[in-house]
């Protein structure tokens, strides 16, 4: 322990204080998912329980429709995924790259994107997606994900953009057309981005509310987030809630966040630099 | 690596051309999406706020009655929504730059278990907002853990999403602790600051300060505007936590969003609906050009270090 | 070159345009099926109880023509309206819908459940003799009968037995005072250390039971054509006050601050289910869940303040036949058979609820769990009230809902909330 360690004691300190307000509200969640009893009402909560019910983790998929709602979110994610990162990186290609008349206001069309929220679009798409008789399917919910997004399109454009072009010249010389670059050079090159936006579609899509919330009418159609939220519900009709394994669901939707992001999180710094070149 | 198999005699386009026509074929997803989820909406989300509309009945034209009403109509809810929302946004989105800046730049440092104390500040930014919820409810209850430590220090601490007064304060902590976002996005930008640049100052004299006025937050700064105009759009269009918090019962947490979706999706209004949301985007696009104009005179790009 | 890209943006866009245009002009309905050939779905809100009832009746019915077959879709309350609206208007009405007195209206005045009048003219059926006509005439909105009254029921007051037993306080009964229950409030209120482990009862915002106890004390939302606020009226606002003062000013129950104490979502019923309170105002749907964790209670008409007043509302459902649904016939013929006595039995068997059908009661009484008794309520059978309910009622409840939540939690007082709740059922009620 040398002086140098000595002078950042402070710096510790503070990290150590602002991690415990991170950490410890996440293991008061854990532990609560592995209470035997439904009723969580003492106070102040115990950070550990008197005895753990891992059974909790069994009960959700038996006892409760979690695991049908854990499906419906994967066949959601997976595709919205897929067509975000497919997208993106067509667009971005083409922005960073391919000269052509109008690129420049195509650019700007897609930072204005940016501005325009979901909500402001909401009632003509929900009236569109009606008329397509696409109501209490998952097609309101992945579809518009096939497009790309403004955000991602950004962010793969700034990405490219740092690439050497050599490498195209090179392909090029090669005999490599428009799409082998983009499929031997771009792709390869521009990981970190591509796994950076695949992780921010996952991220939107998993924790996804509000677009379930208006287009899934069907219970055994819902992705865990809106089907947890049911079930914290339950208390209006006379029942109360399990709140144990509504805790246990509540990991459920956690954890596979919480691994996305550390395995990805050294693209998540790559891919997030790029934005540092950001020039509006 | 394949040899093409074409010979590139063969094509008879001037290469101007192929290019512009690959650009378009590229683009063809993205244009498509543009056209399809943003210009055609959104023509119709203003058509639509002249009409009234219960989605059962054909749509009547009204005028400009909808905004009248939402915008001066006797118990509109409109200015009640757009206050709850601005004081949301006003106190989340600074606290939220100013945190992320200060924990980044703790994170910075050479300490040991950094990749650990990274990635317990980014882990709550990862968890669904539903599952936030559940868990603050527990933590923010009038005798909650929260309080519980406020009382240490004599604080009385309020109902938290509970009473009216109190519950955007309630949201806004959830805000807070979900900072982890932000926290990467001015850590890869920190570790792009070159190190010379530092060293230079610190040969001149300067002091830690010195250096992160002229230094750090110049170069900070086009992440700044990025995080400041992404925290107000994501501010201002906040709808789960105040839905699964108060269903919209609590009307000290009526925002701009939840008004909008009872509207549209829980009293059948549309045309009403639509023209809170084209007021809701021009507010979005007035507020984000001010900000971008106003940023000409603190965003530095690379080269202009002062 | 920008030119021609910016014309040809406007001709996909108008297409797209033009496509949403023809698609909106083709959304007829047209029949398909017939009455005894078909695959119909019936949306529903509630417990697993209840899906397990309606699912029941439904399949009792595909037993006798098994052509026809039912899906029971359970929709959380919260989002029901919603939801249901948006299925009919997404062309895939369910052909079955579950109302009550709040949501029937307006889905009625929209045109989105059939007006069932004609259907019951021809098929020459009676109502008044299945169920009570009180029960008939909560489901018609300008002469027009659009649901079959299904479930009956009302308001009704639960009580522990246990803690009473152990207070040594007389049992809720029939034609108790306002002063009578506060008093026993307060004997069964425990407090330990500064903190209440028992409450004598629970109350909260909960708009039913807002609207009954309000209505004890003569006050009623809306005035009685409908037409205007009456909840600024003295006798709303002393119900009011008088409810609340429970909470705030005995003590007696938990405040809604205090509810959050017991976790998200916990209410009135959840905490009469952990036995953490004496007393609660609630629906007969709690029955079995109360019965499930093992409580000894008993139900009883609520207090009333003056027996002139009113002090139960009317609750139940009503079936009703989507007006989008493409087996209308179908899902006609199965409502018919729901509304028979035959059809309710199942809502005995399982303790779900009260059925409409007058024939059922008795049988419904004796299929009480041990210890629960009705006597007291039926001698009180004329403290209930139906509340009719403009088309507006989704909006206006929810209002209502928001205005007096300041004057739960202490924000505003009672003058204050219904003040502003006033101002908003005008304009609500004059279509803004």
């Amino acid at each position: 322990m040398g002086p140098r360690f000595v002078r950042r004691i402070p710096v510790y300190v503070v990290l150590l204080f602002g991690t415990a307000l991170m950490v410890l509200p996440l293991l008061w969640m854990v532990s609560t998912s592995l209470a035997s009893t439904k009723y969580v009402t003492t106070f102040p909560p115990k950070l550990f329980p008197d005895s753990f019910a891992f059974a909790n983790y069994g009960r959700i998929f038996s006892d409760t429709d979690l695991g049908r709602y854990l499906f419906n979110s994967v066949v959601i994610v997976i595709p919205s995924m897929i067509g975000q990162v497919v997208a993106s990186s067509f667009a971005g290609y083409a922005l960073a790259r391919l000269r052509a008349p109008g690129r420049r206001i195509w650019f700007v069309v897609t930072l204005a994107t940016l501005m325009i929220p979901y909500e402001a679009t909401i009632v003509p798409t929900f009236v569109t997606f009606q008329y397509l008789g696409w109501i209490n399917t998952f097609w309101p919910l992945i579809v518009p994900q096939l497009f790309g997004s403004g955000y991602s399109i950004f962010l793969m454009r700034q990405f490219i953009m740092q690439i050497p072009t050599e490498y195209d010249e090179a392909a090029r010389l090669d005999g490599l057309g428009y799409f082998g670059i983009w499929r031997r050079i771009i792709v390869p090159l521009s990981v970190p981005a591509l796994a950076t936006v695949a992780i921010f579609t996952f991220t939107f899509q998993w924790g996804n509310f509000l677009g379930p919330l208006i287009y899934i009418n069907d219970p055994d159609k819902y992705p865990l987030a809106l089907g947890l939220y049911a079930m914290t519900q339950t208390s209006n009709v006379g029942q109360t809630p399990d709140w144990n394994l509504i805790m246990a669901g509540g990991m459920l939707l956690t954890v596979p966040m919480v691994m996305v992001y550390f395995f990805g999180q050294r693209f998540l710094y790559e891919g997030g630099n790029a934005l540092g070149q950001i020039r509006v | 690596m394949a040899r093409s198999r074409r010979s590139p005699v063969r094509r008879p386009w001037s290469n101007r051309t192929r290019e512009t026509v690959a650009f378009y074929l590229f683009m063809l997803p993205w244009i498509v999406g543009i056209l399809a989820l943003y210009a055609v909406p959104l023509v119709a989300s203003v058509v639509l706020s002249f009409t009234n509309w219960d989605l059962f009945q054909p749509p009547q034209w009204v005028g400009l009655r909808n905004y009248a009403s939402l915008l001066t109509g006797e118990g509109s809810n409109f200015w009640l929504a757009l206050r709850n929302t601005a004081y949301y946004a006003a106190i989340l989105v600074p606290v939220n730059l100013a945190l992320s800046i200060a924990f980044a730049m703790l994170l910075n440092q050479p300490i040991v278990l950094r990749r650990w104390f990274r990635t317990a500040f980014y882990l709550p930014s990862t968890i669904p907002i539903v599952a936030v919820v559940m868990l603050w409810s527990w933590l923010l209850a009038p005798s909650g853990i929260v309080n519980s430590l406020l009382s240490v220090v004599g604080v009385d601490g309020p109902a938290w999403l509970v009473d009216p007064d109190r519950v955007k304060d309630g949201l806004i902590i959830m805000g807070v602790w979900q900072l982890g976002g932000g926290v990467v996005l001015f850590l890869a930008a920190l570790q792009g600051i070159p190190r010379y640049l530092y060293e230079a100052t610190t040969i001149d004299g300067a002091g830690p300060w010195r250096q992160f006025r002229s230094i750090t937050v110049p170069m900070l700064s086009p992440i700044i505007l990025f995080n400041l105009i992404n925290g107000i759009i994501g501010a201002l269009q906040v709808f789960t936590q105040v839905y699964v918090v108060t269903q919209g019962h609590n009307a000290g947490a009526l925002m701009m969003v939840p008004f909008l979706y009872e509207n549209a999706f829980e009293f059948n209004k549309m045309g009403y609906a639509s023209a809170i949301a084209v007021l809701l985007f021009v507010m979005i696009m007035l507020l984000t050009l001010v900000i971008l104009r106003w940023s000409r005179r603190w965003v530095h790009y690379e080269g202009e270090v002062s | 070159m920008k030119r021609r890209a910016a014309l040809r943006a406007t001709a996909v866009m108008v297409a797209a345009a033009v496509g949403i245009g023809l698609a909106a002009c083709g959304s007829d309905t047209e029949q398909q099926g017939s009455a005894d050939q078909a695959d119909l779905v019936m949306s529903i809100w509630g417990s697993t109880n209840d899906t397990k009832t309606y699912q029941e009746r439904a399949d009792a019915y595909t037993a006798a023509h098994p052509g026809v077959k039912v899906t029971v879709k359970n929709i959380p309350i919260e989002n029901y309206d919603q939801q249901v609206d948006t299925m009919i208007a997404g062309g895939s009405s369910p052909d079955i819908i579950l109302v009550d007195s709040t949501r029937g209206p307006a889905l009625a005045s929209r045109g989105a459940i059939l007006d069932l009048t004609p259907k019951i003219q021809s098929a020459g059926l009676k109502l008044e003799d299945t169920v009570d006509a009180n029960r008939i005439t909560g489901y018609n909105l300008k002469g027009k009968q659009f649901a079959l009254p299904d479930r009956g029921g009302n308001l009704v007051f639960y009580y522990n037995r246990t803690m009473f037993e152990k207070a040594n306080v007389p049992l809720p009964k029939a034609g108790w005072t306002w002063d009578e229950f506060t008093d026993a409030a307060r004997k069964l209120t425990i407090v330990q250390g500064g903190k209440t482990t028992q409450y004598g009862v629970a109350i909260d915002n909960w708009p039913q039971a807002v609207e009954s106890v309000t209505r004890s004390f003569g006050g009623t939302i809306l005035t009685e054509g409908l037409d205007g606020p009456a909840i600024d009226s003295p006798q709303f606002r002393t119900g009011l006050q008088t409810y609340n003062d429970l909470a705030t000013k005995l003590k007696v129950s938990p405040t809604l601050q205090d509810y959050a104490d017991f976790g998200q979502n916990v209410n009135r019923d959840a905490l009469f289910a952990q036995g953490k309170t004496a007393m609660i105002w609630a629906g007969l749907w709690d029955i079995p869940d109360f019965v499930k964790q093992g409580l000894s209670f008993g139900i009883a008409p609520p207090p009333s303040p003056d027996p002139v007043n009113p002090t139960m509302m009317a609750f139940g459902t009503g079936l009703a036949v989507g007006s989008r649904s493409k087996q209308q016939d179908a899902a006609w013929e199965v409502v018919r058979y729901m509304f028979s006595v035959d059809g309710q039995k199942p809502i005995v068997a399982n303790q779900q609820d009260v059925p409409s059908a007058k024939a059922l009661i008795p049988e419904w009484e004796k299929a009480l769990p041990q210890g629960v008794s009705y006597a007291e309520l039926t001698k009180a059978s004329n403290q209930v009230f139906s509340a009719p309910r403009p088309p507006q009622a989704n909006q206006i409840a929810k209002q209502v809902e928001q205005d007096l939540y300041p004057f739960f939690t202490g924000g505003a007082t009672v003058e204050e909330a219904t003040s502003t709740a006033a101002s908003h059922i005008k304009a609500v009620l004059a279509g803004s």
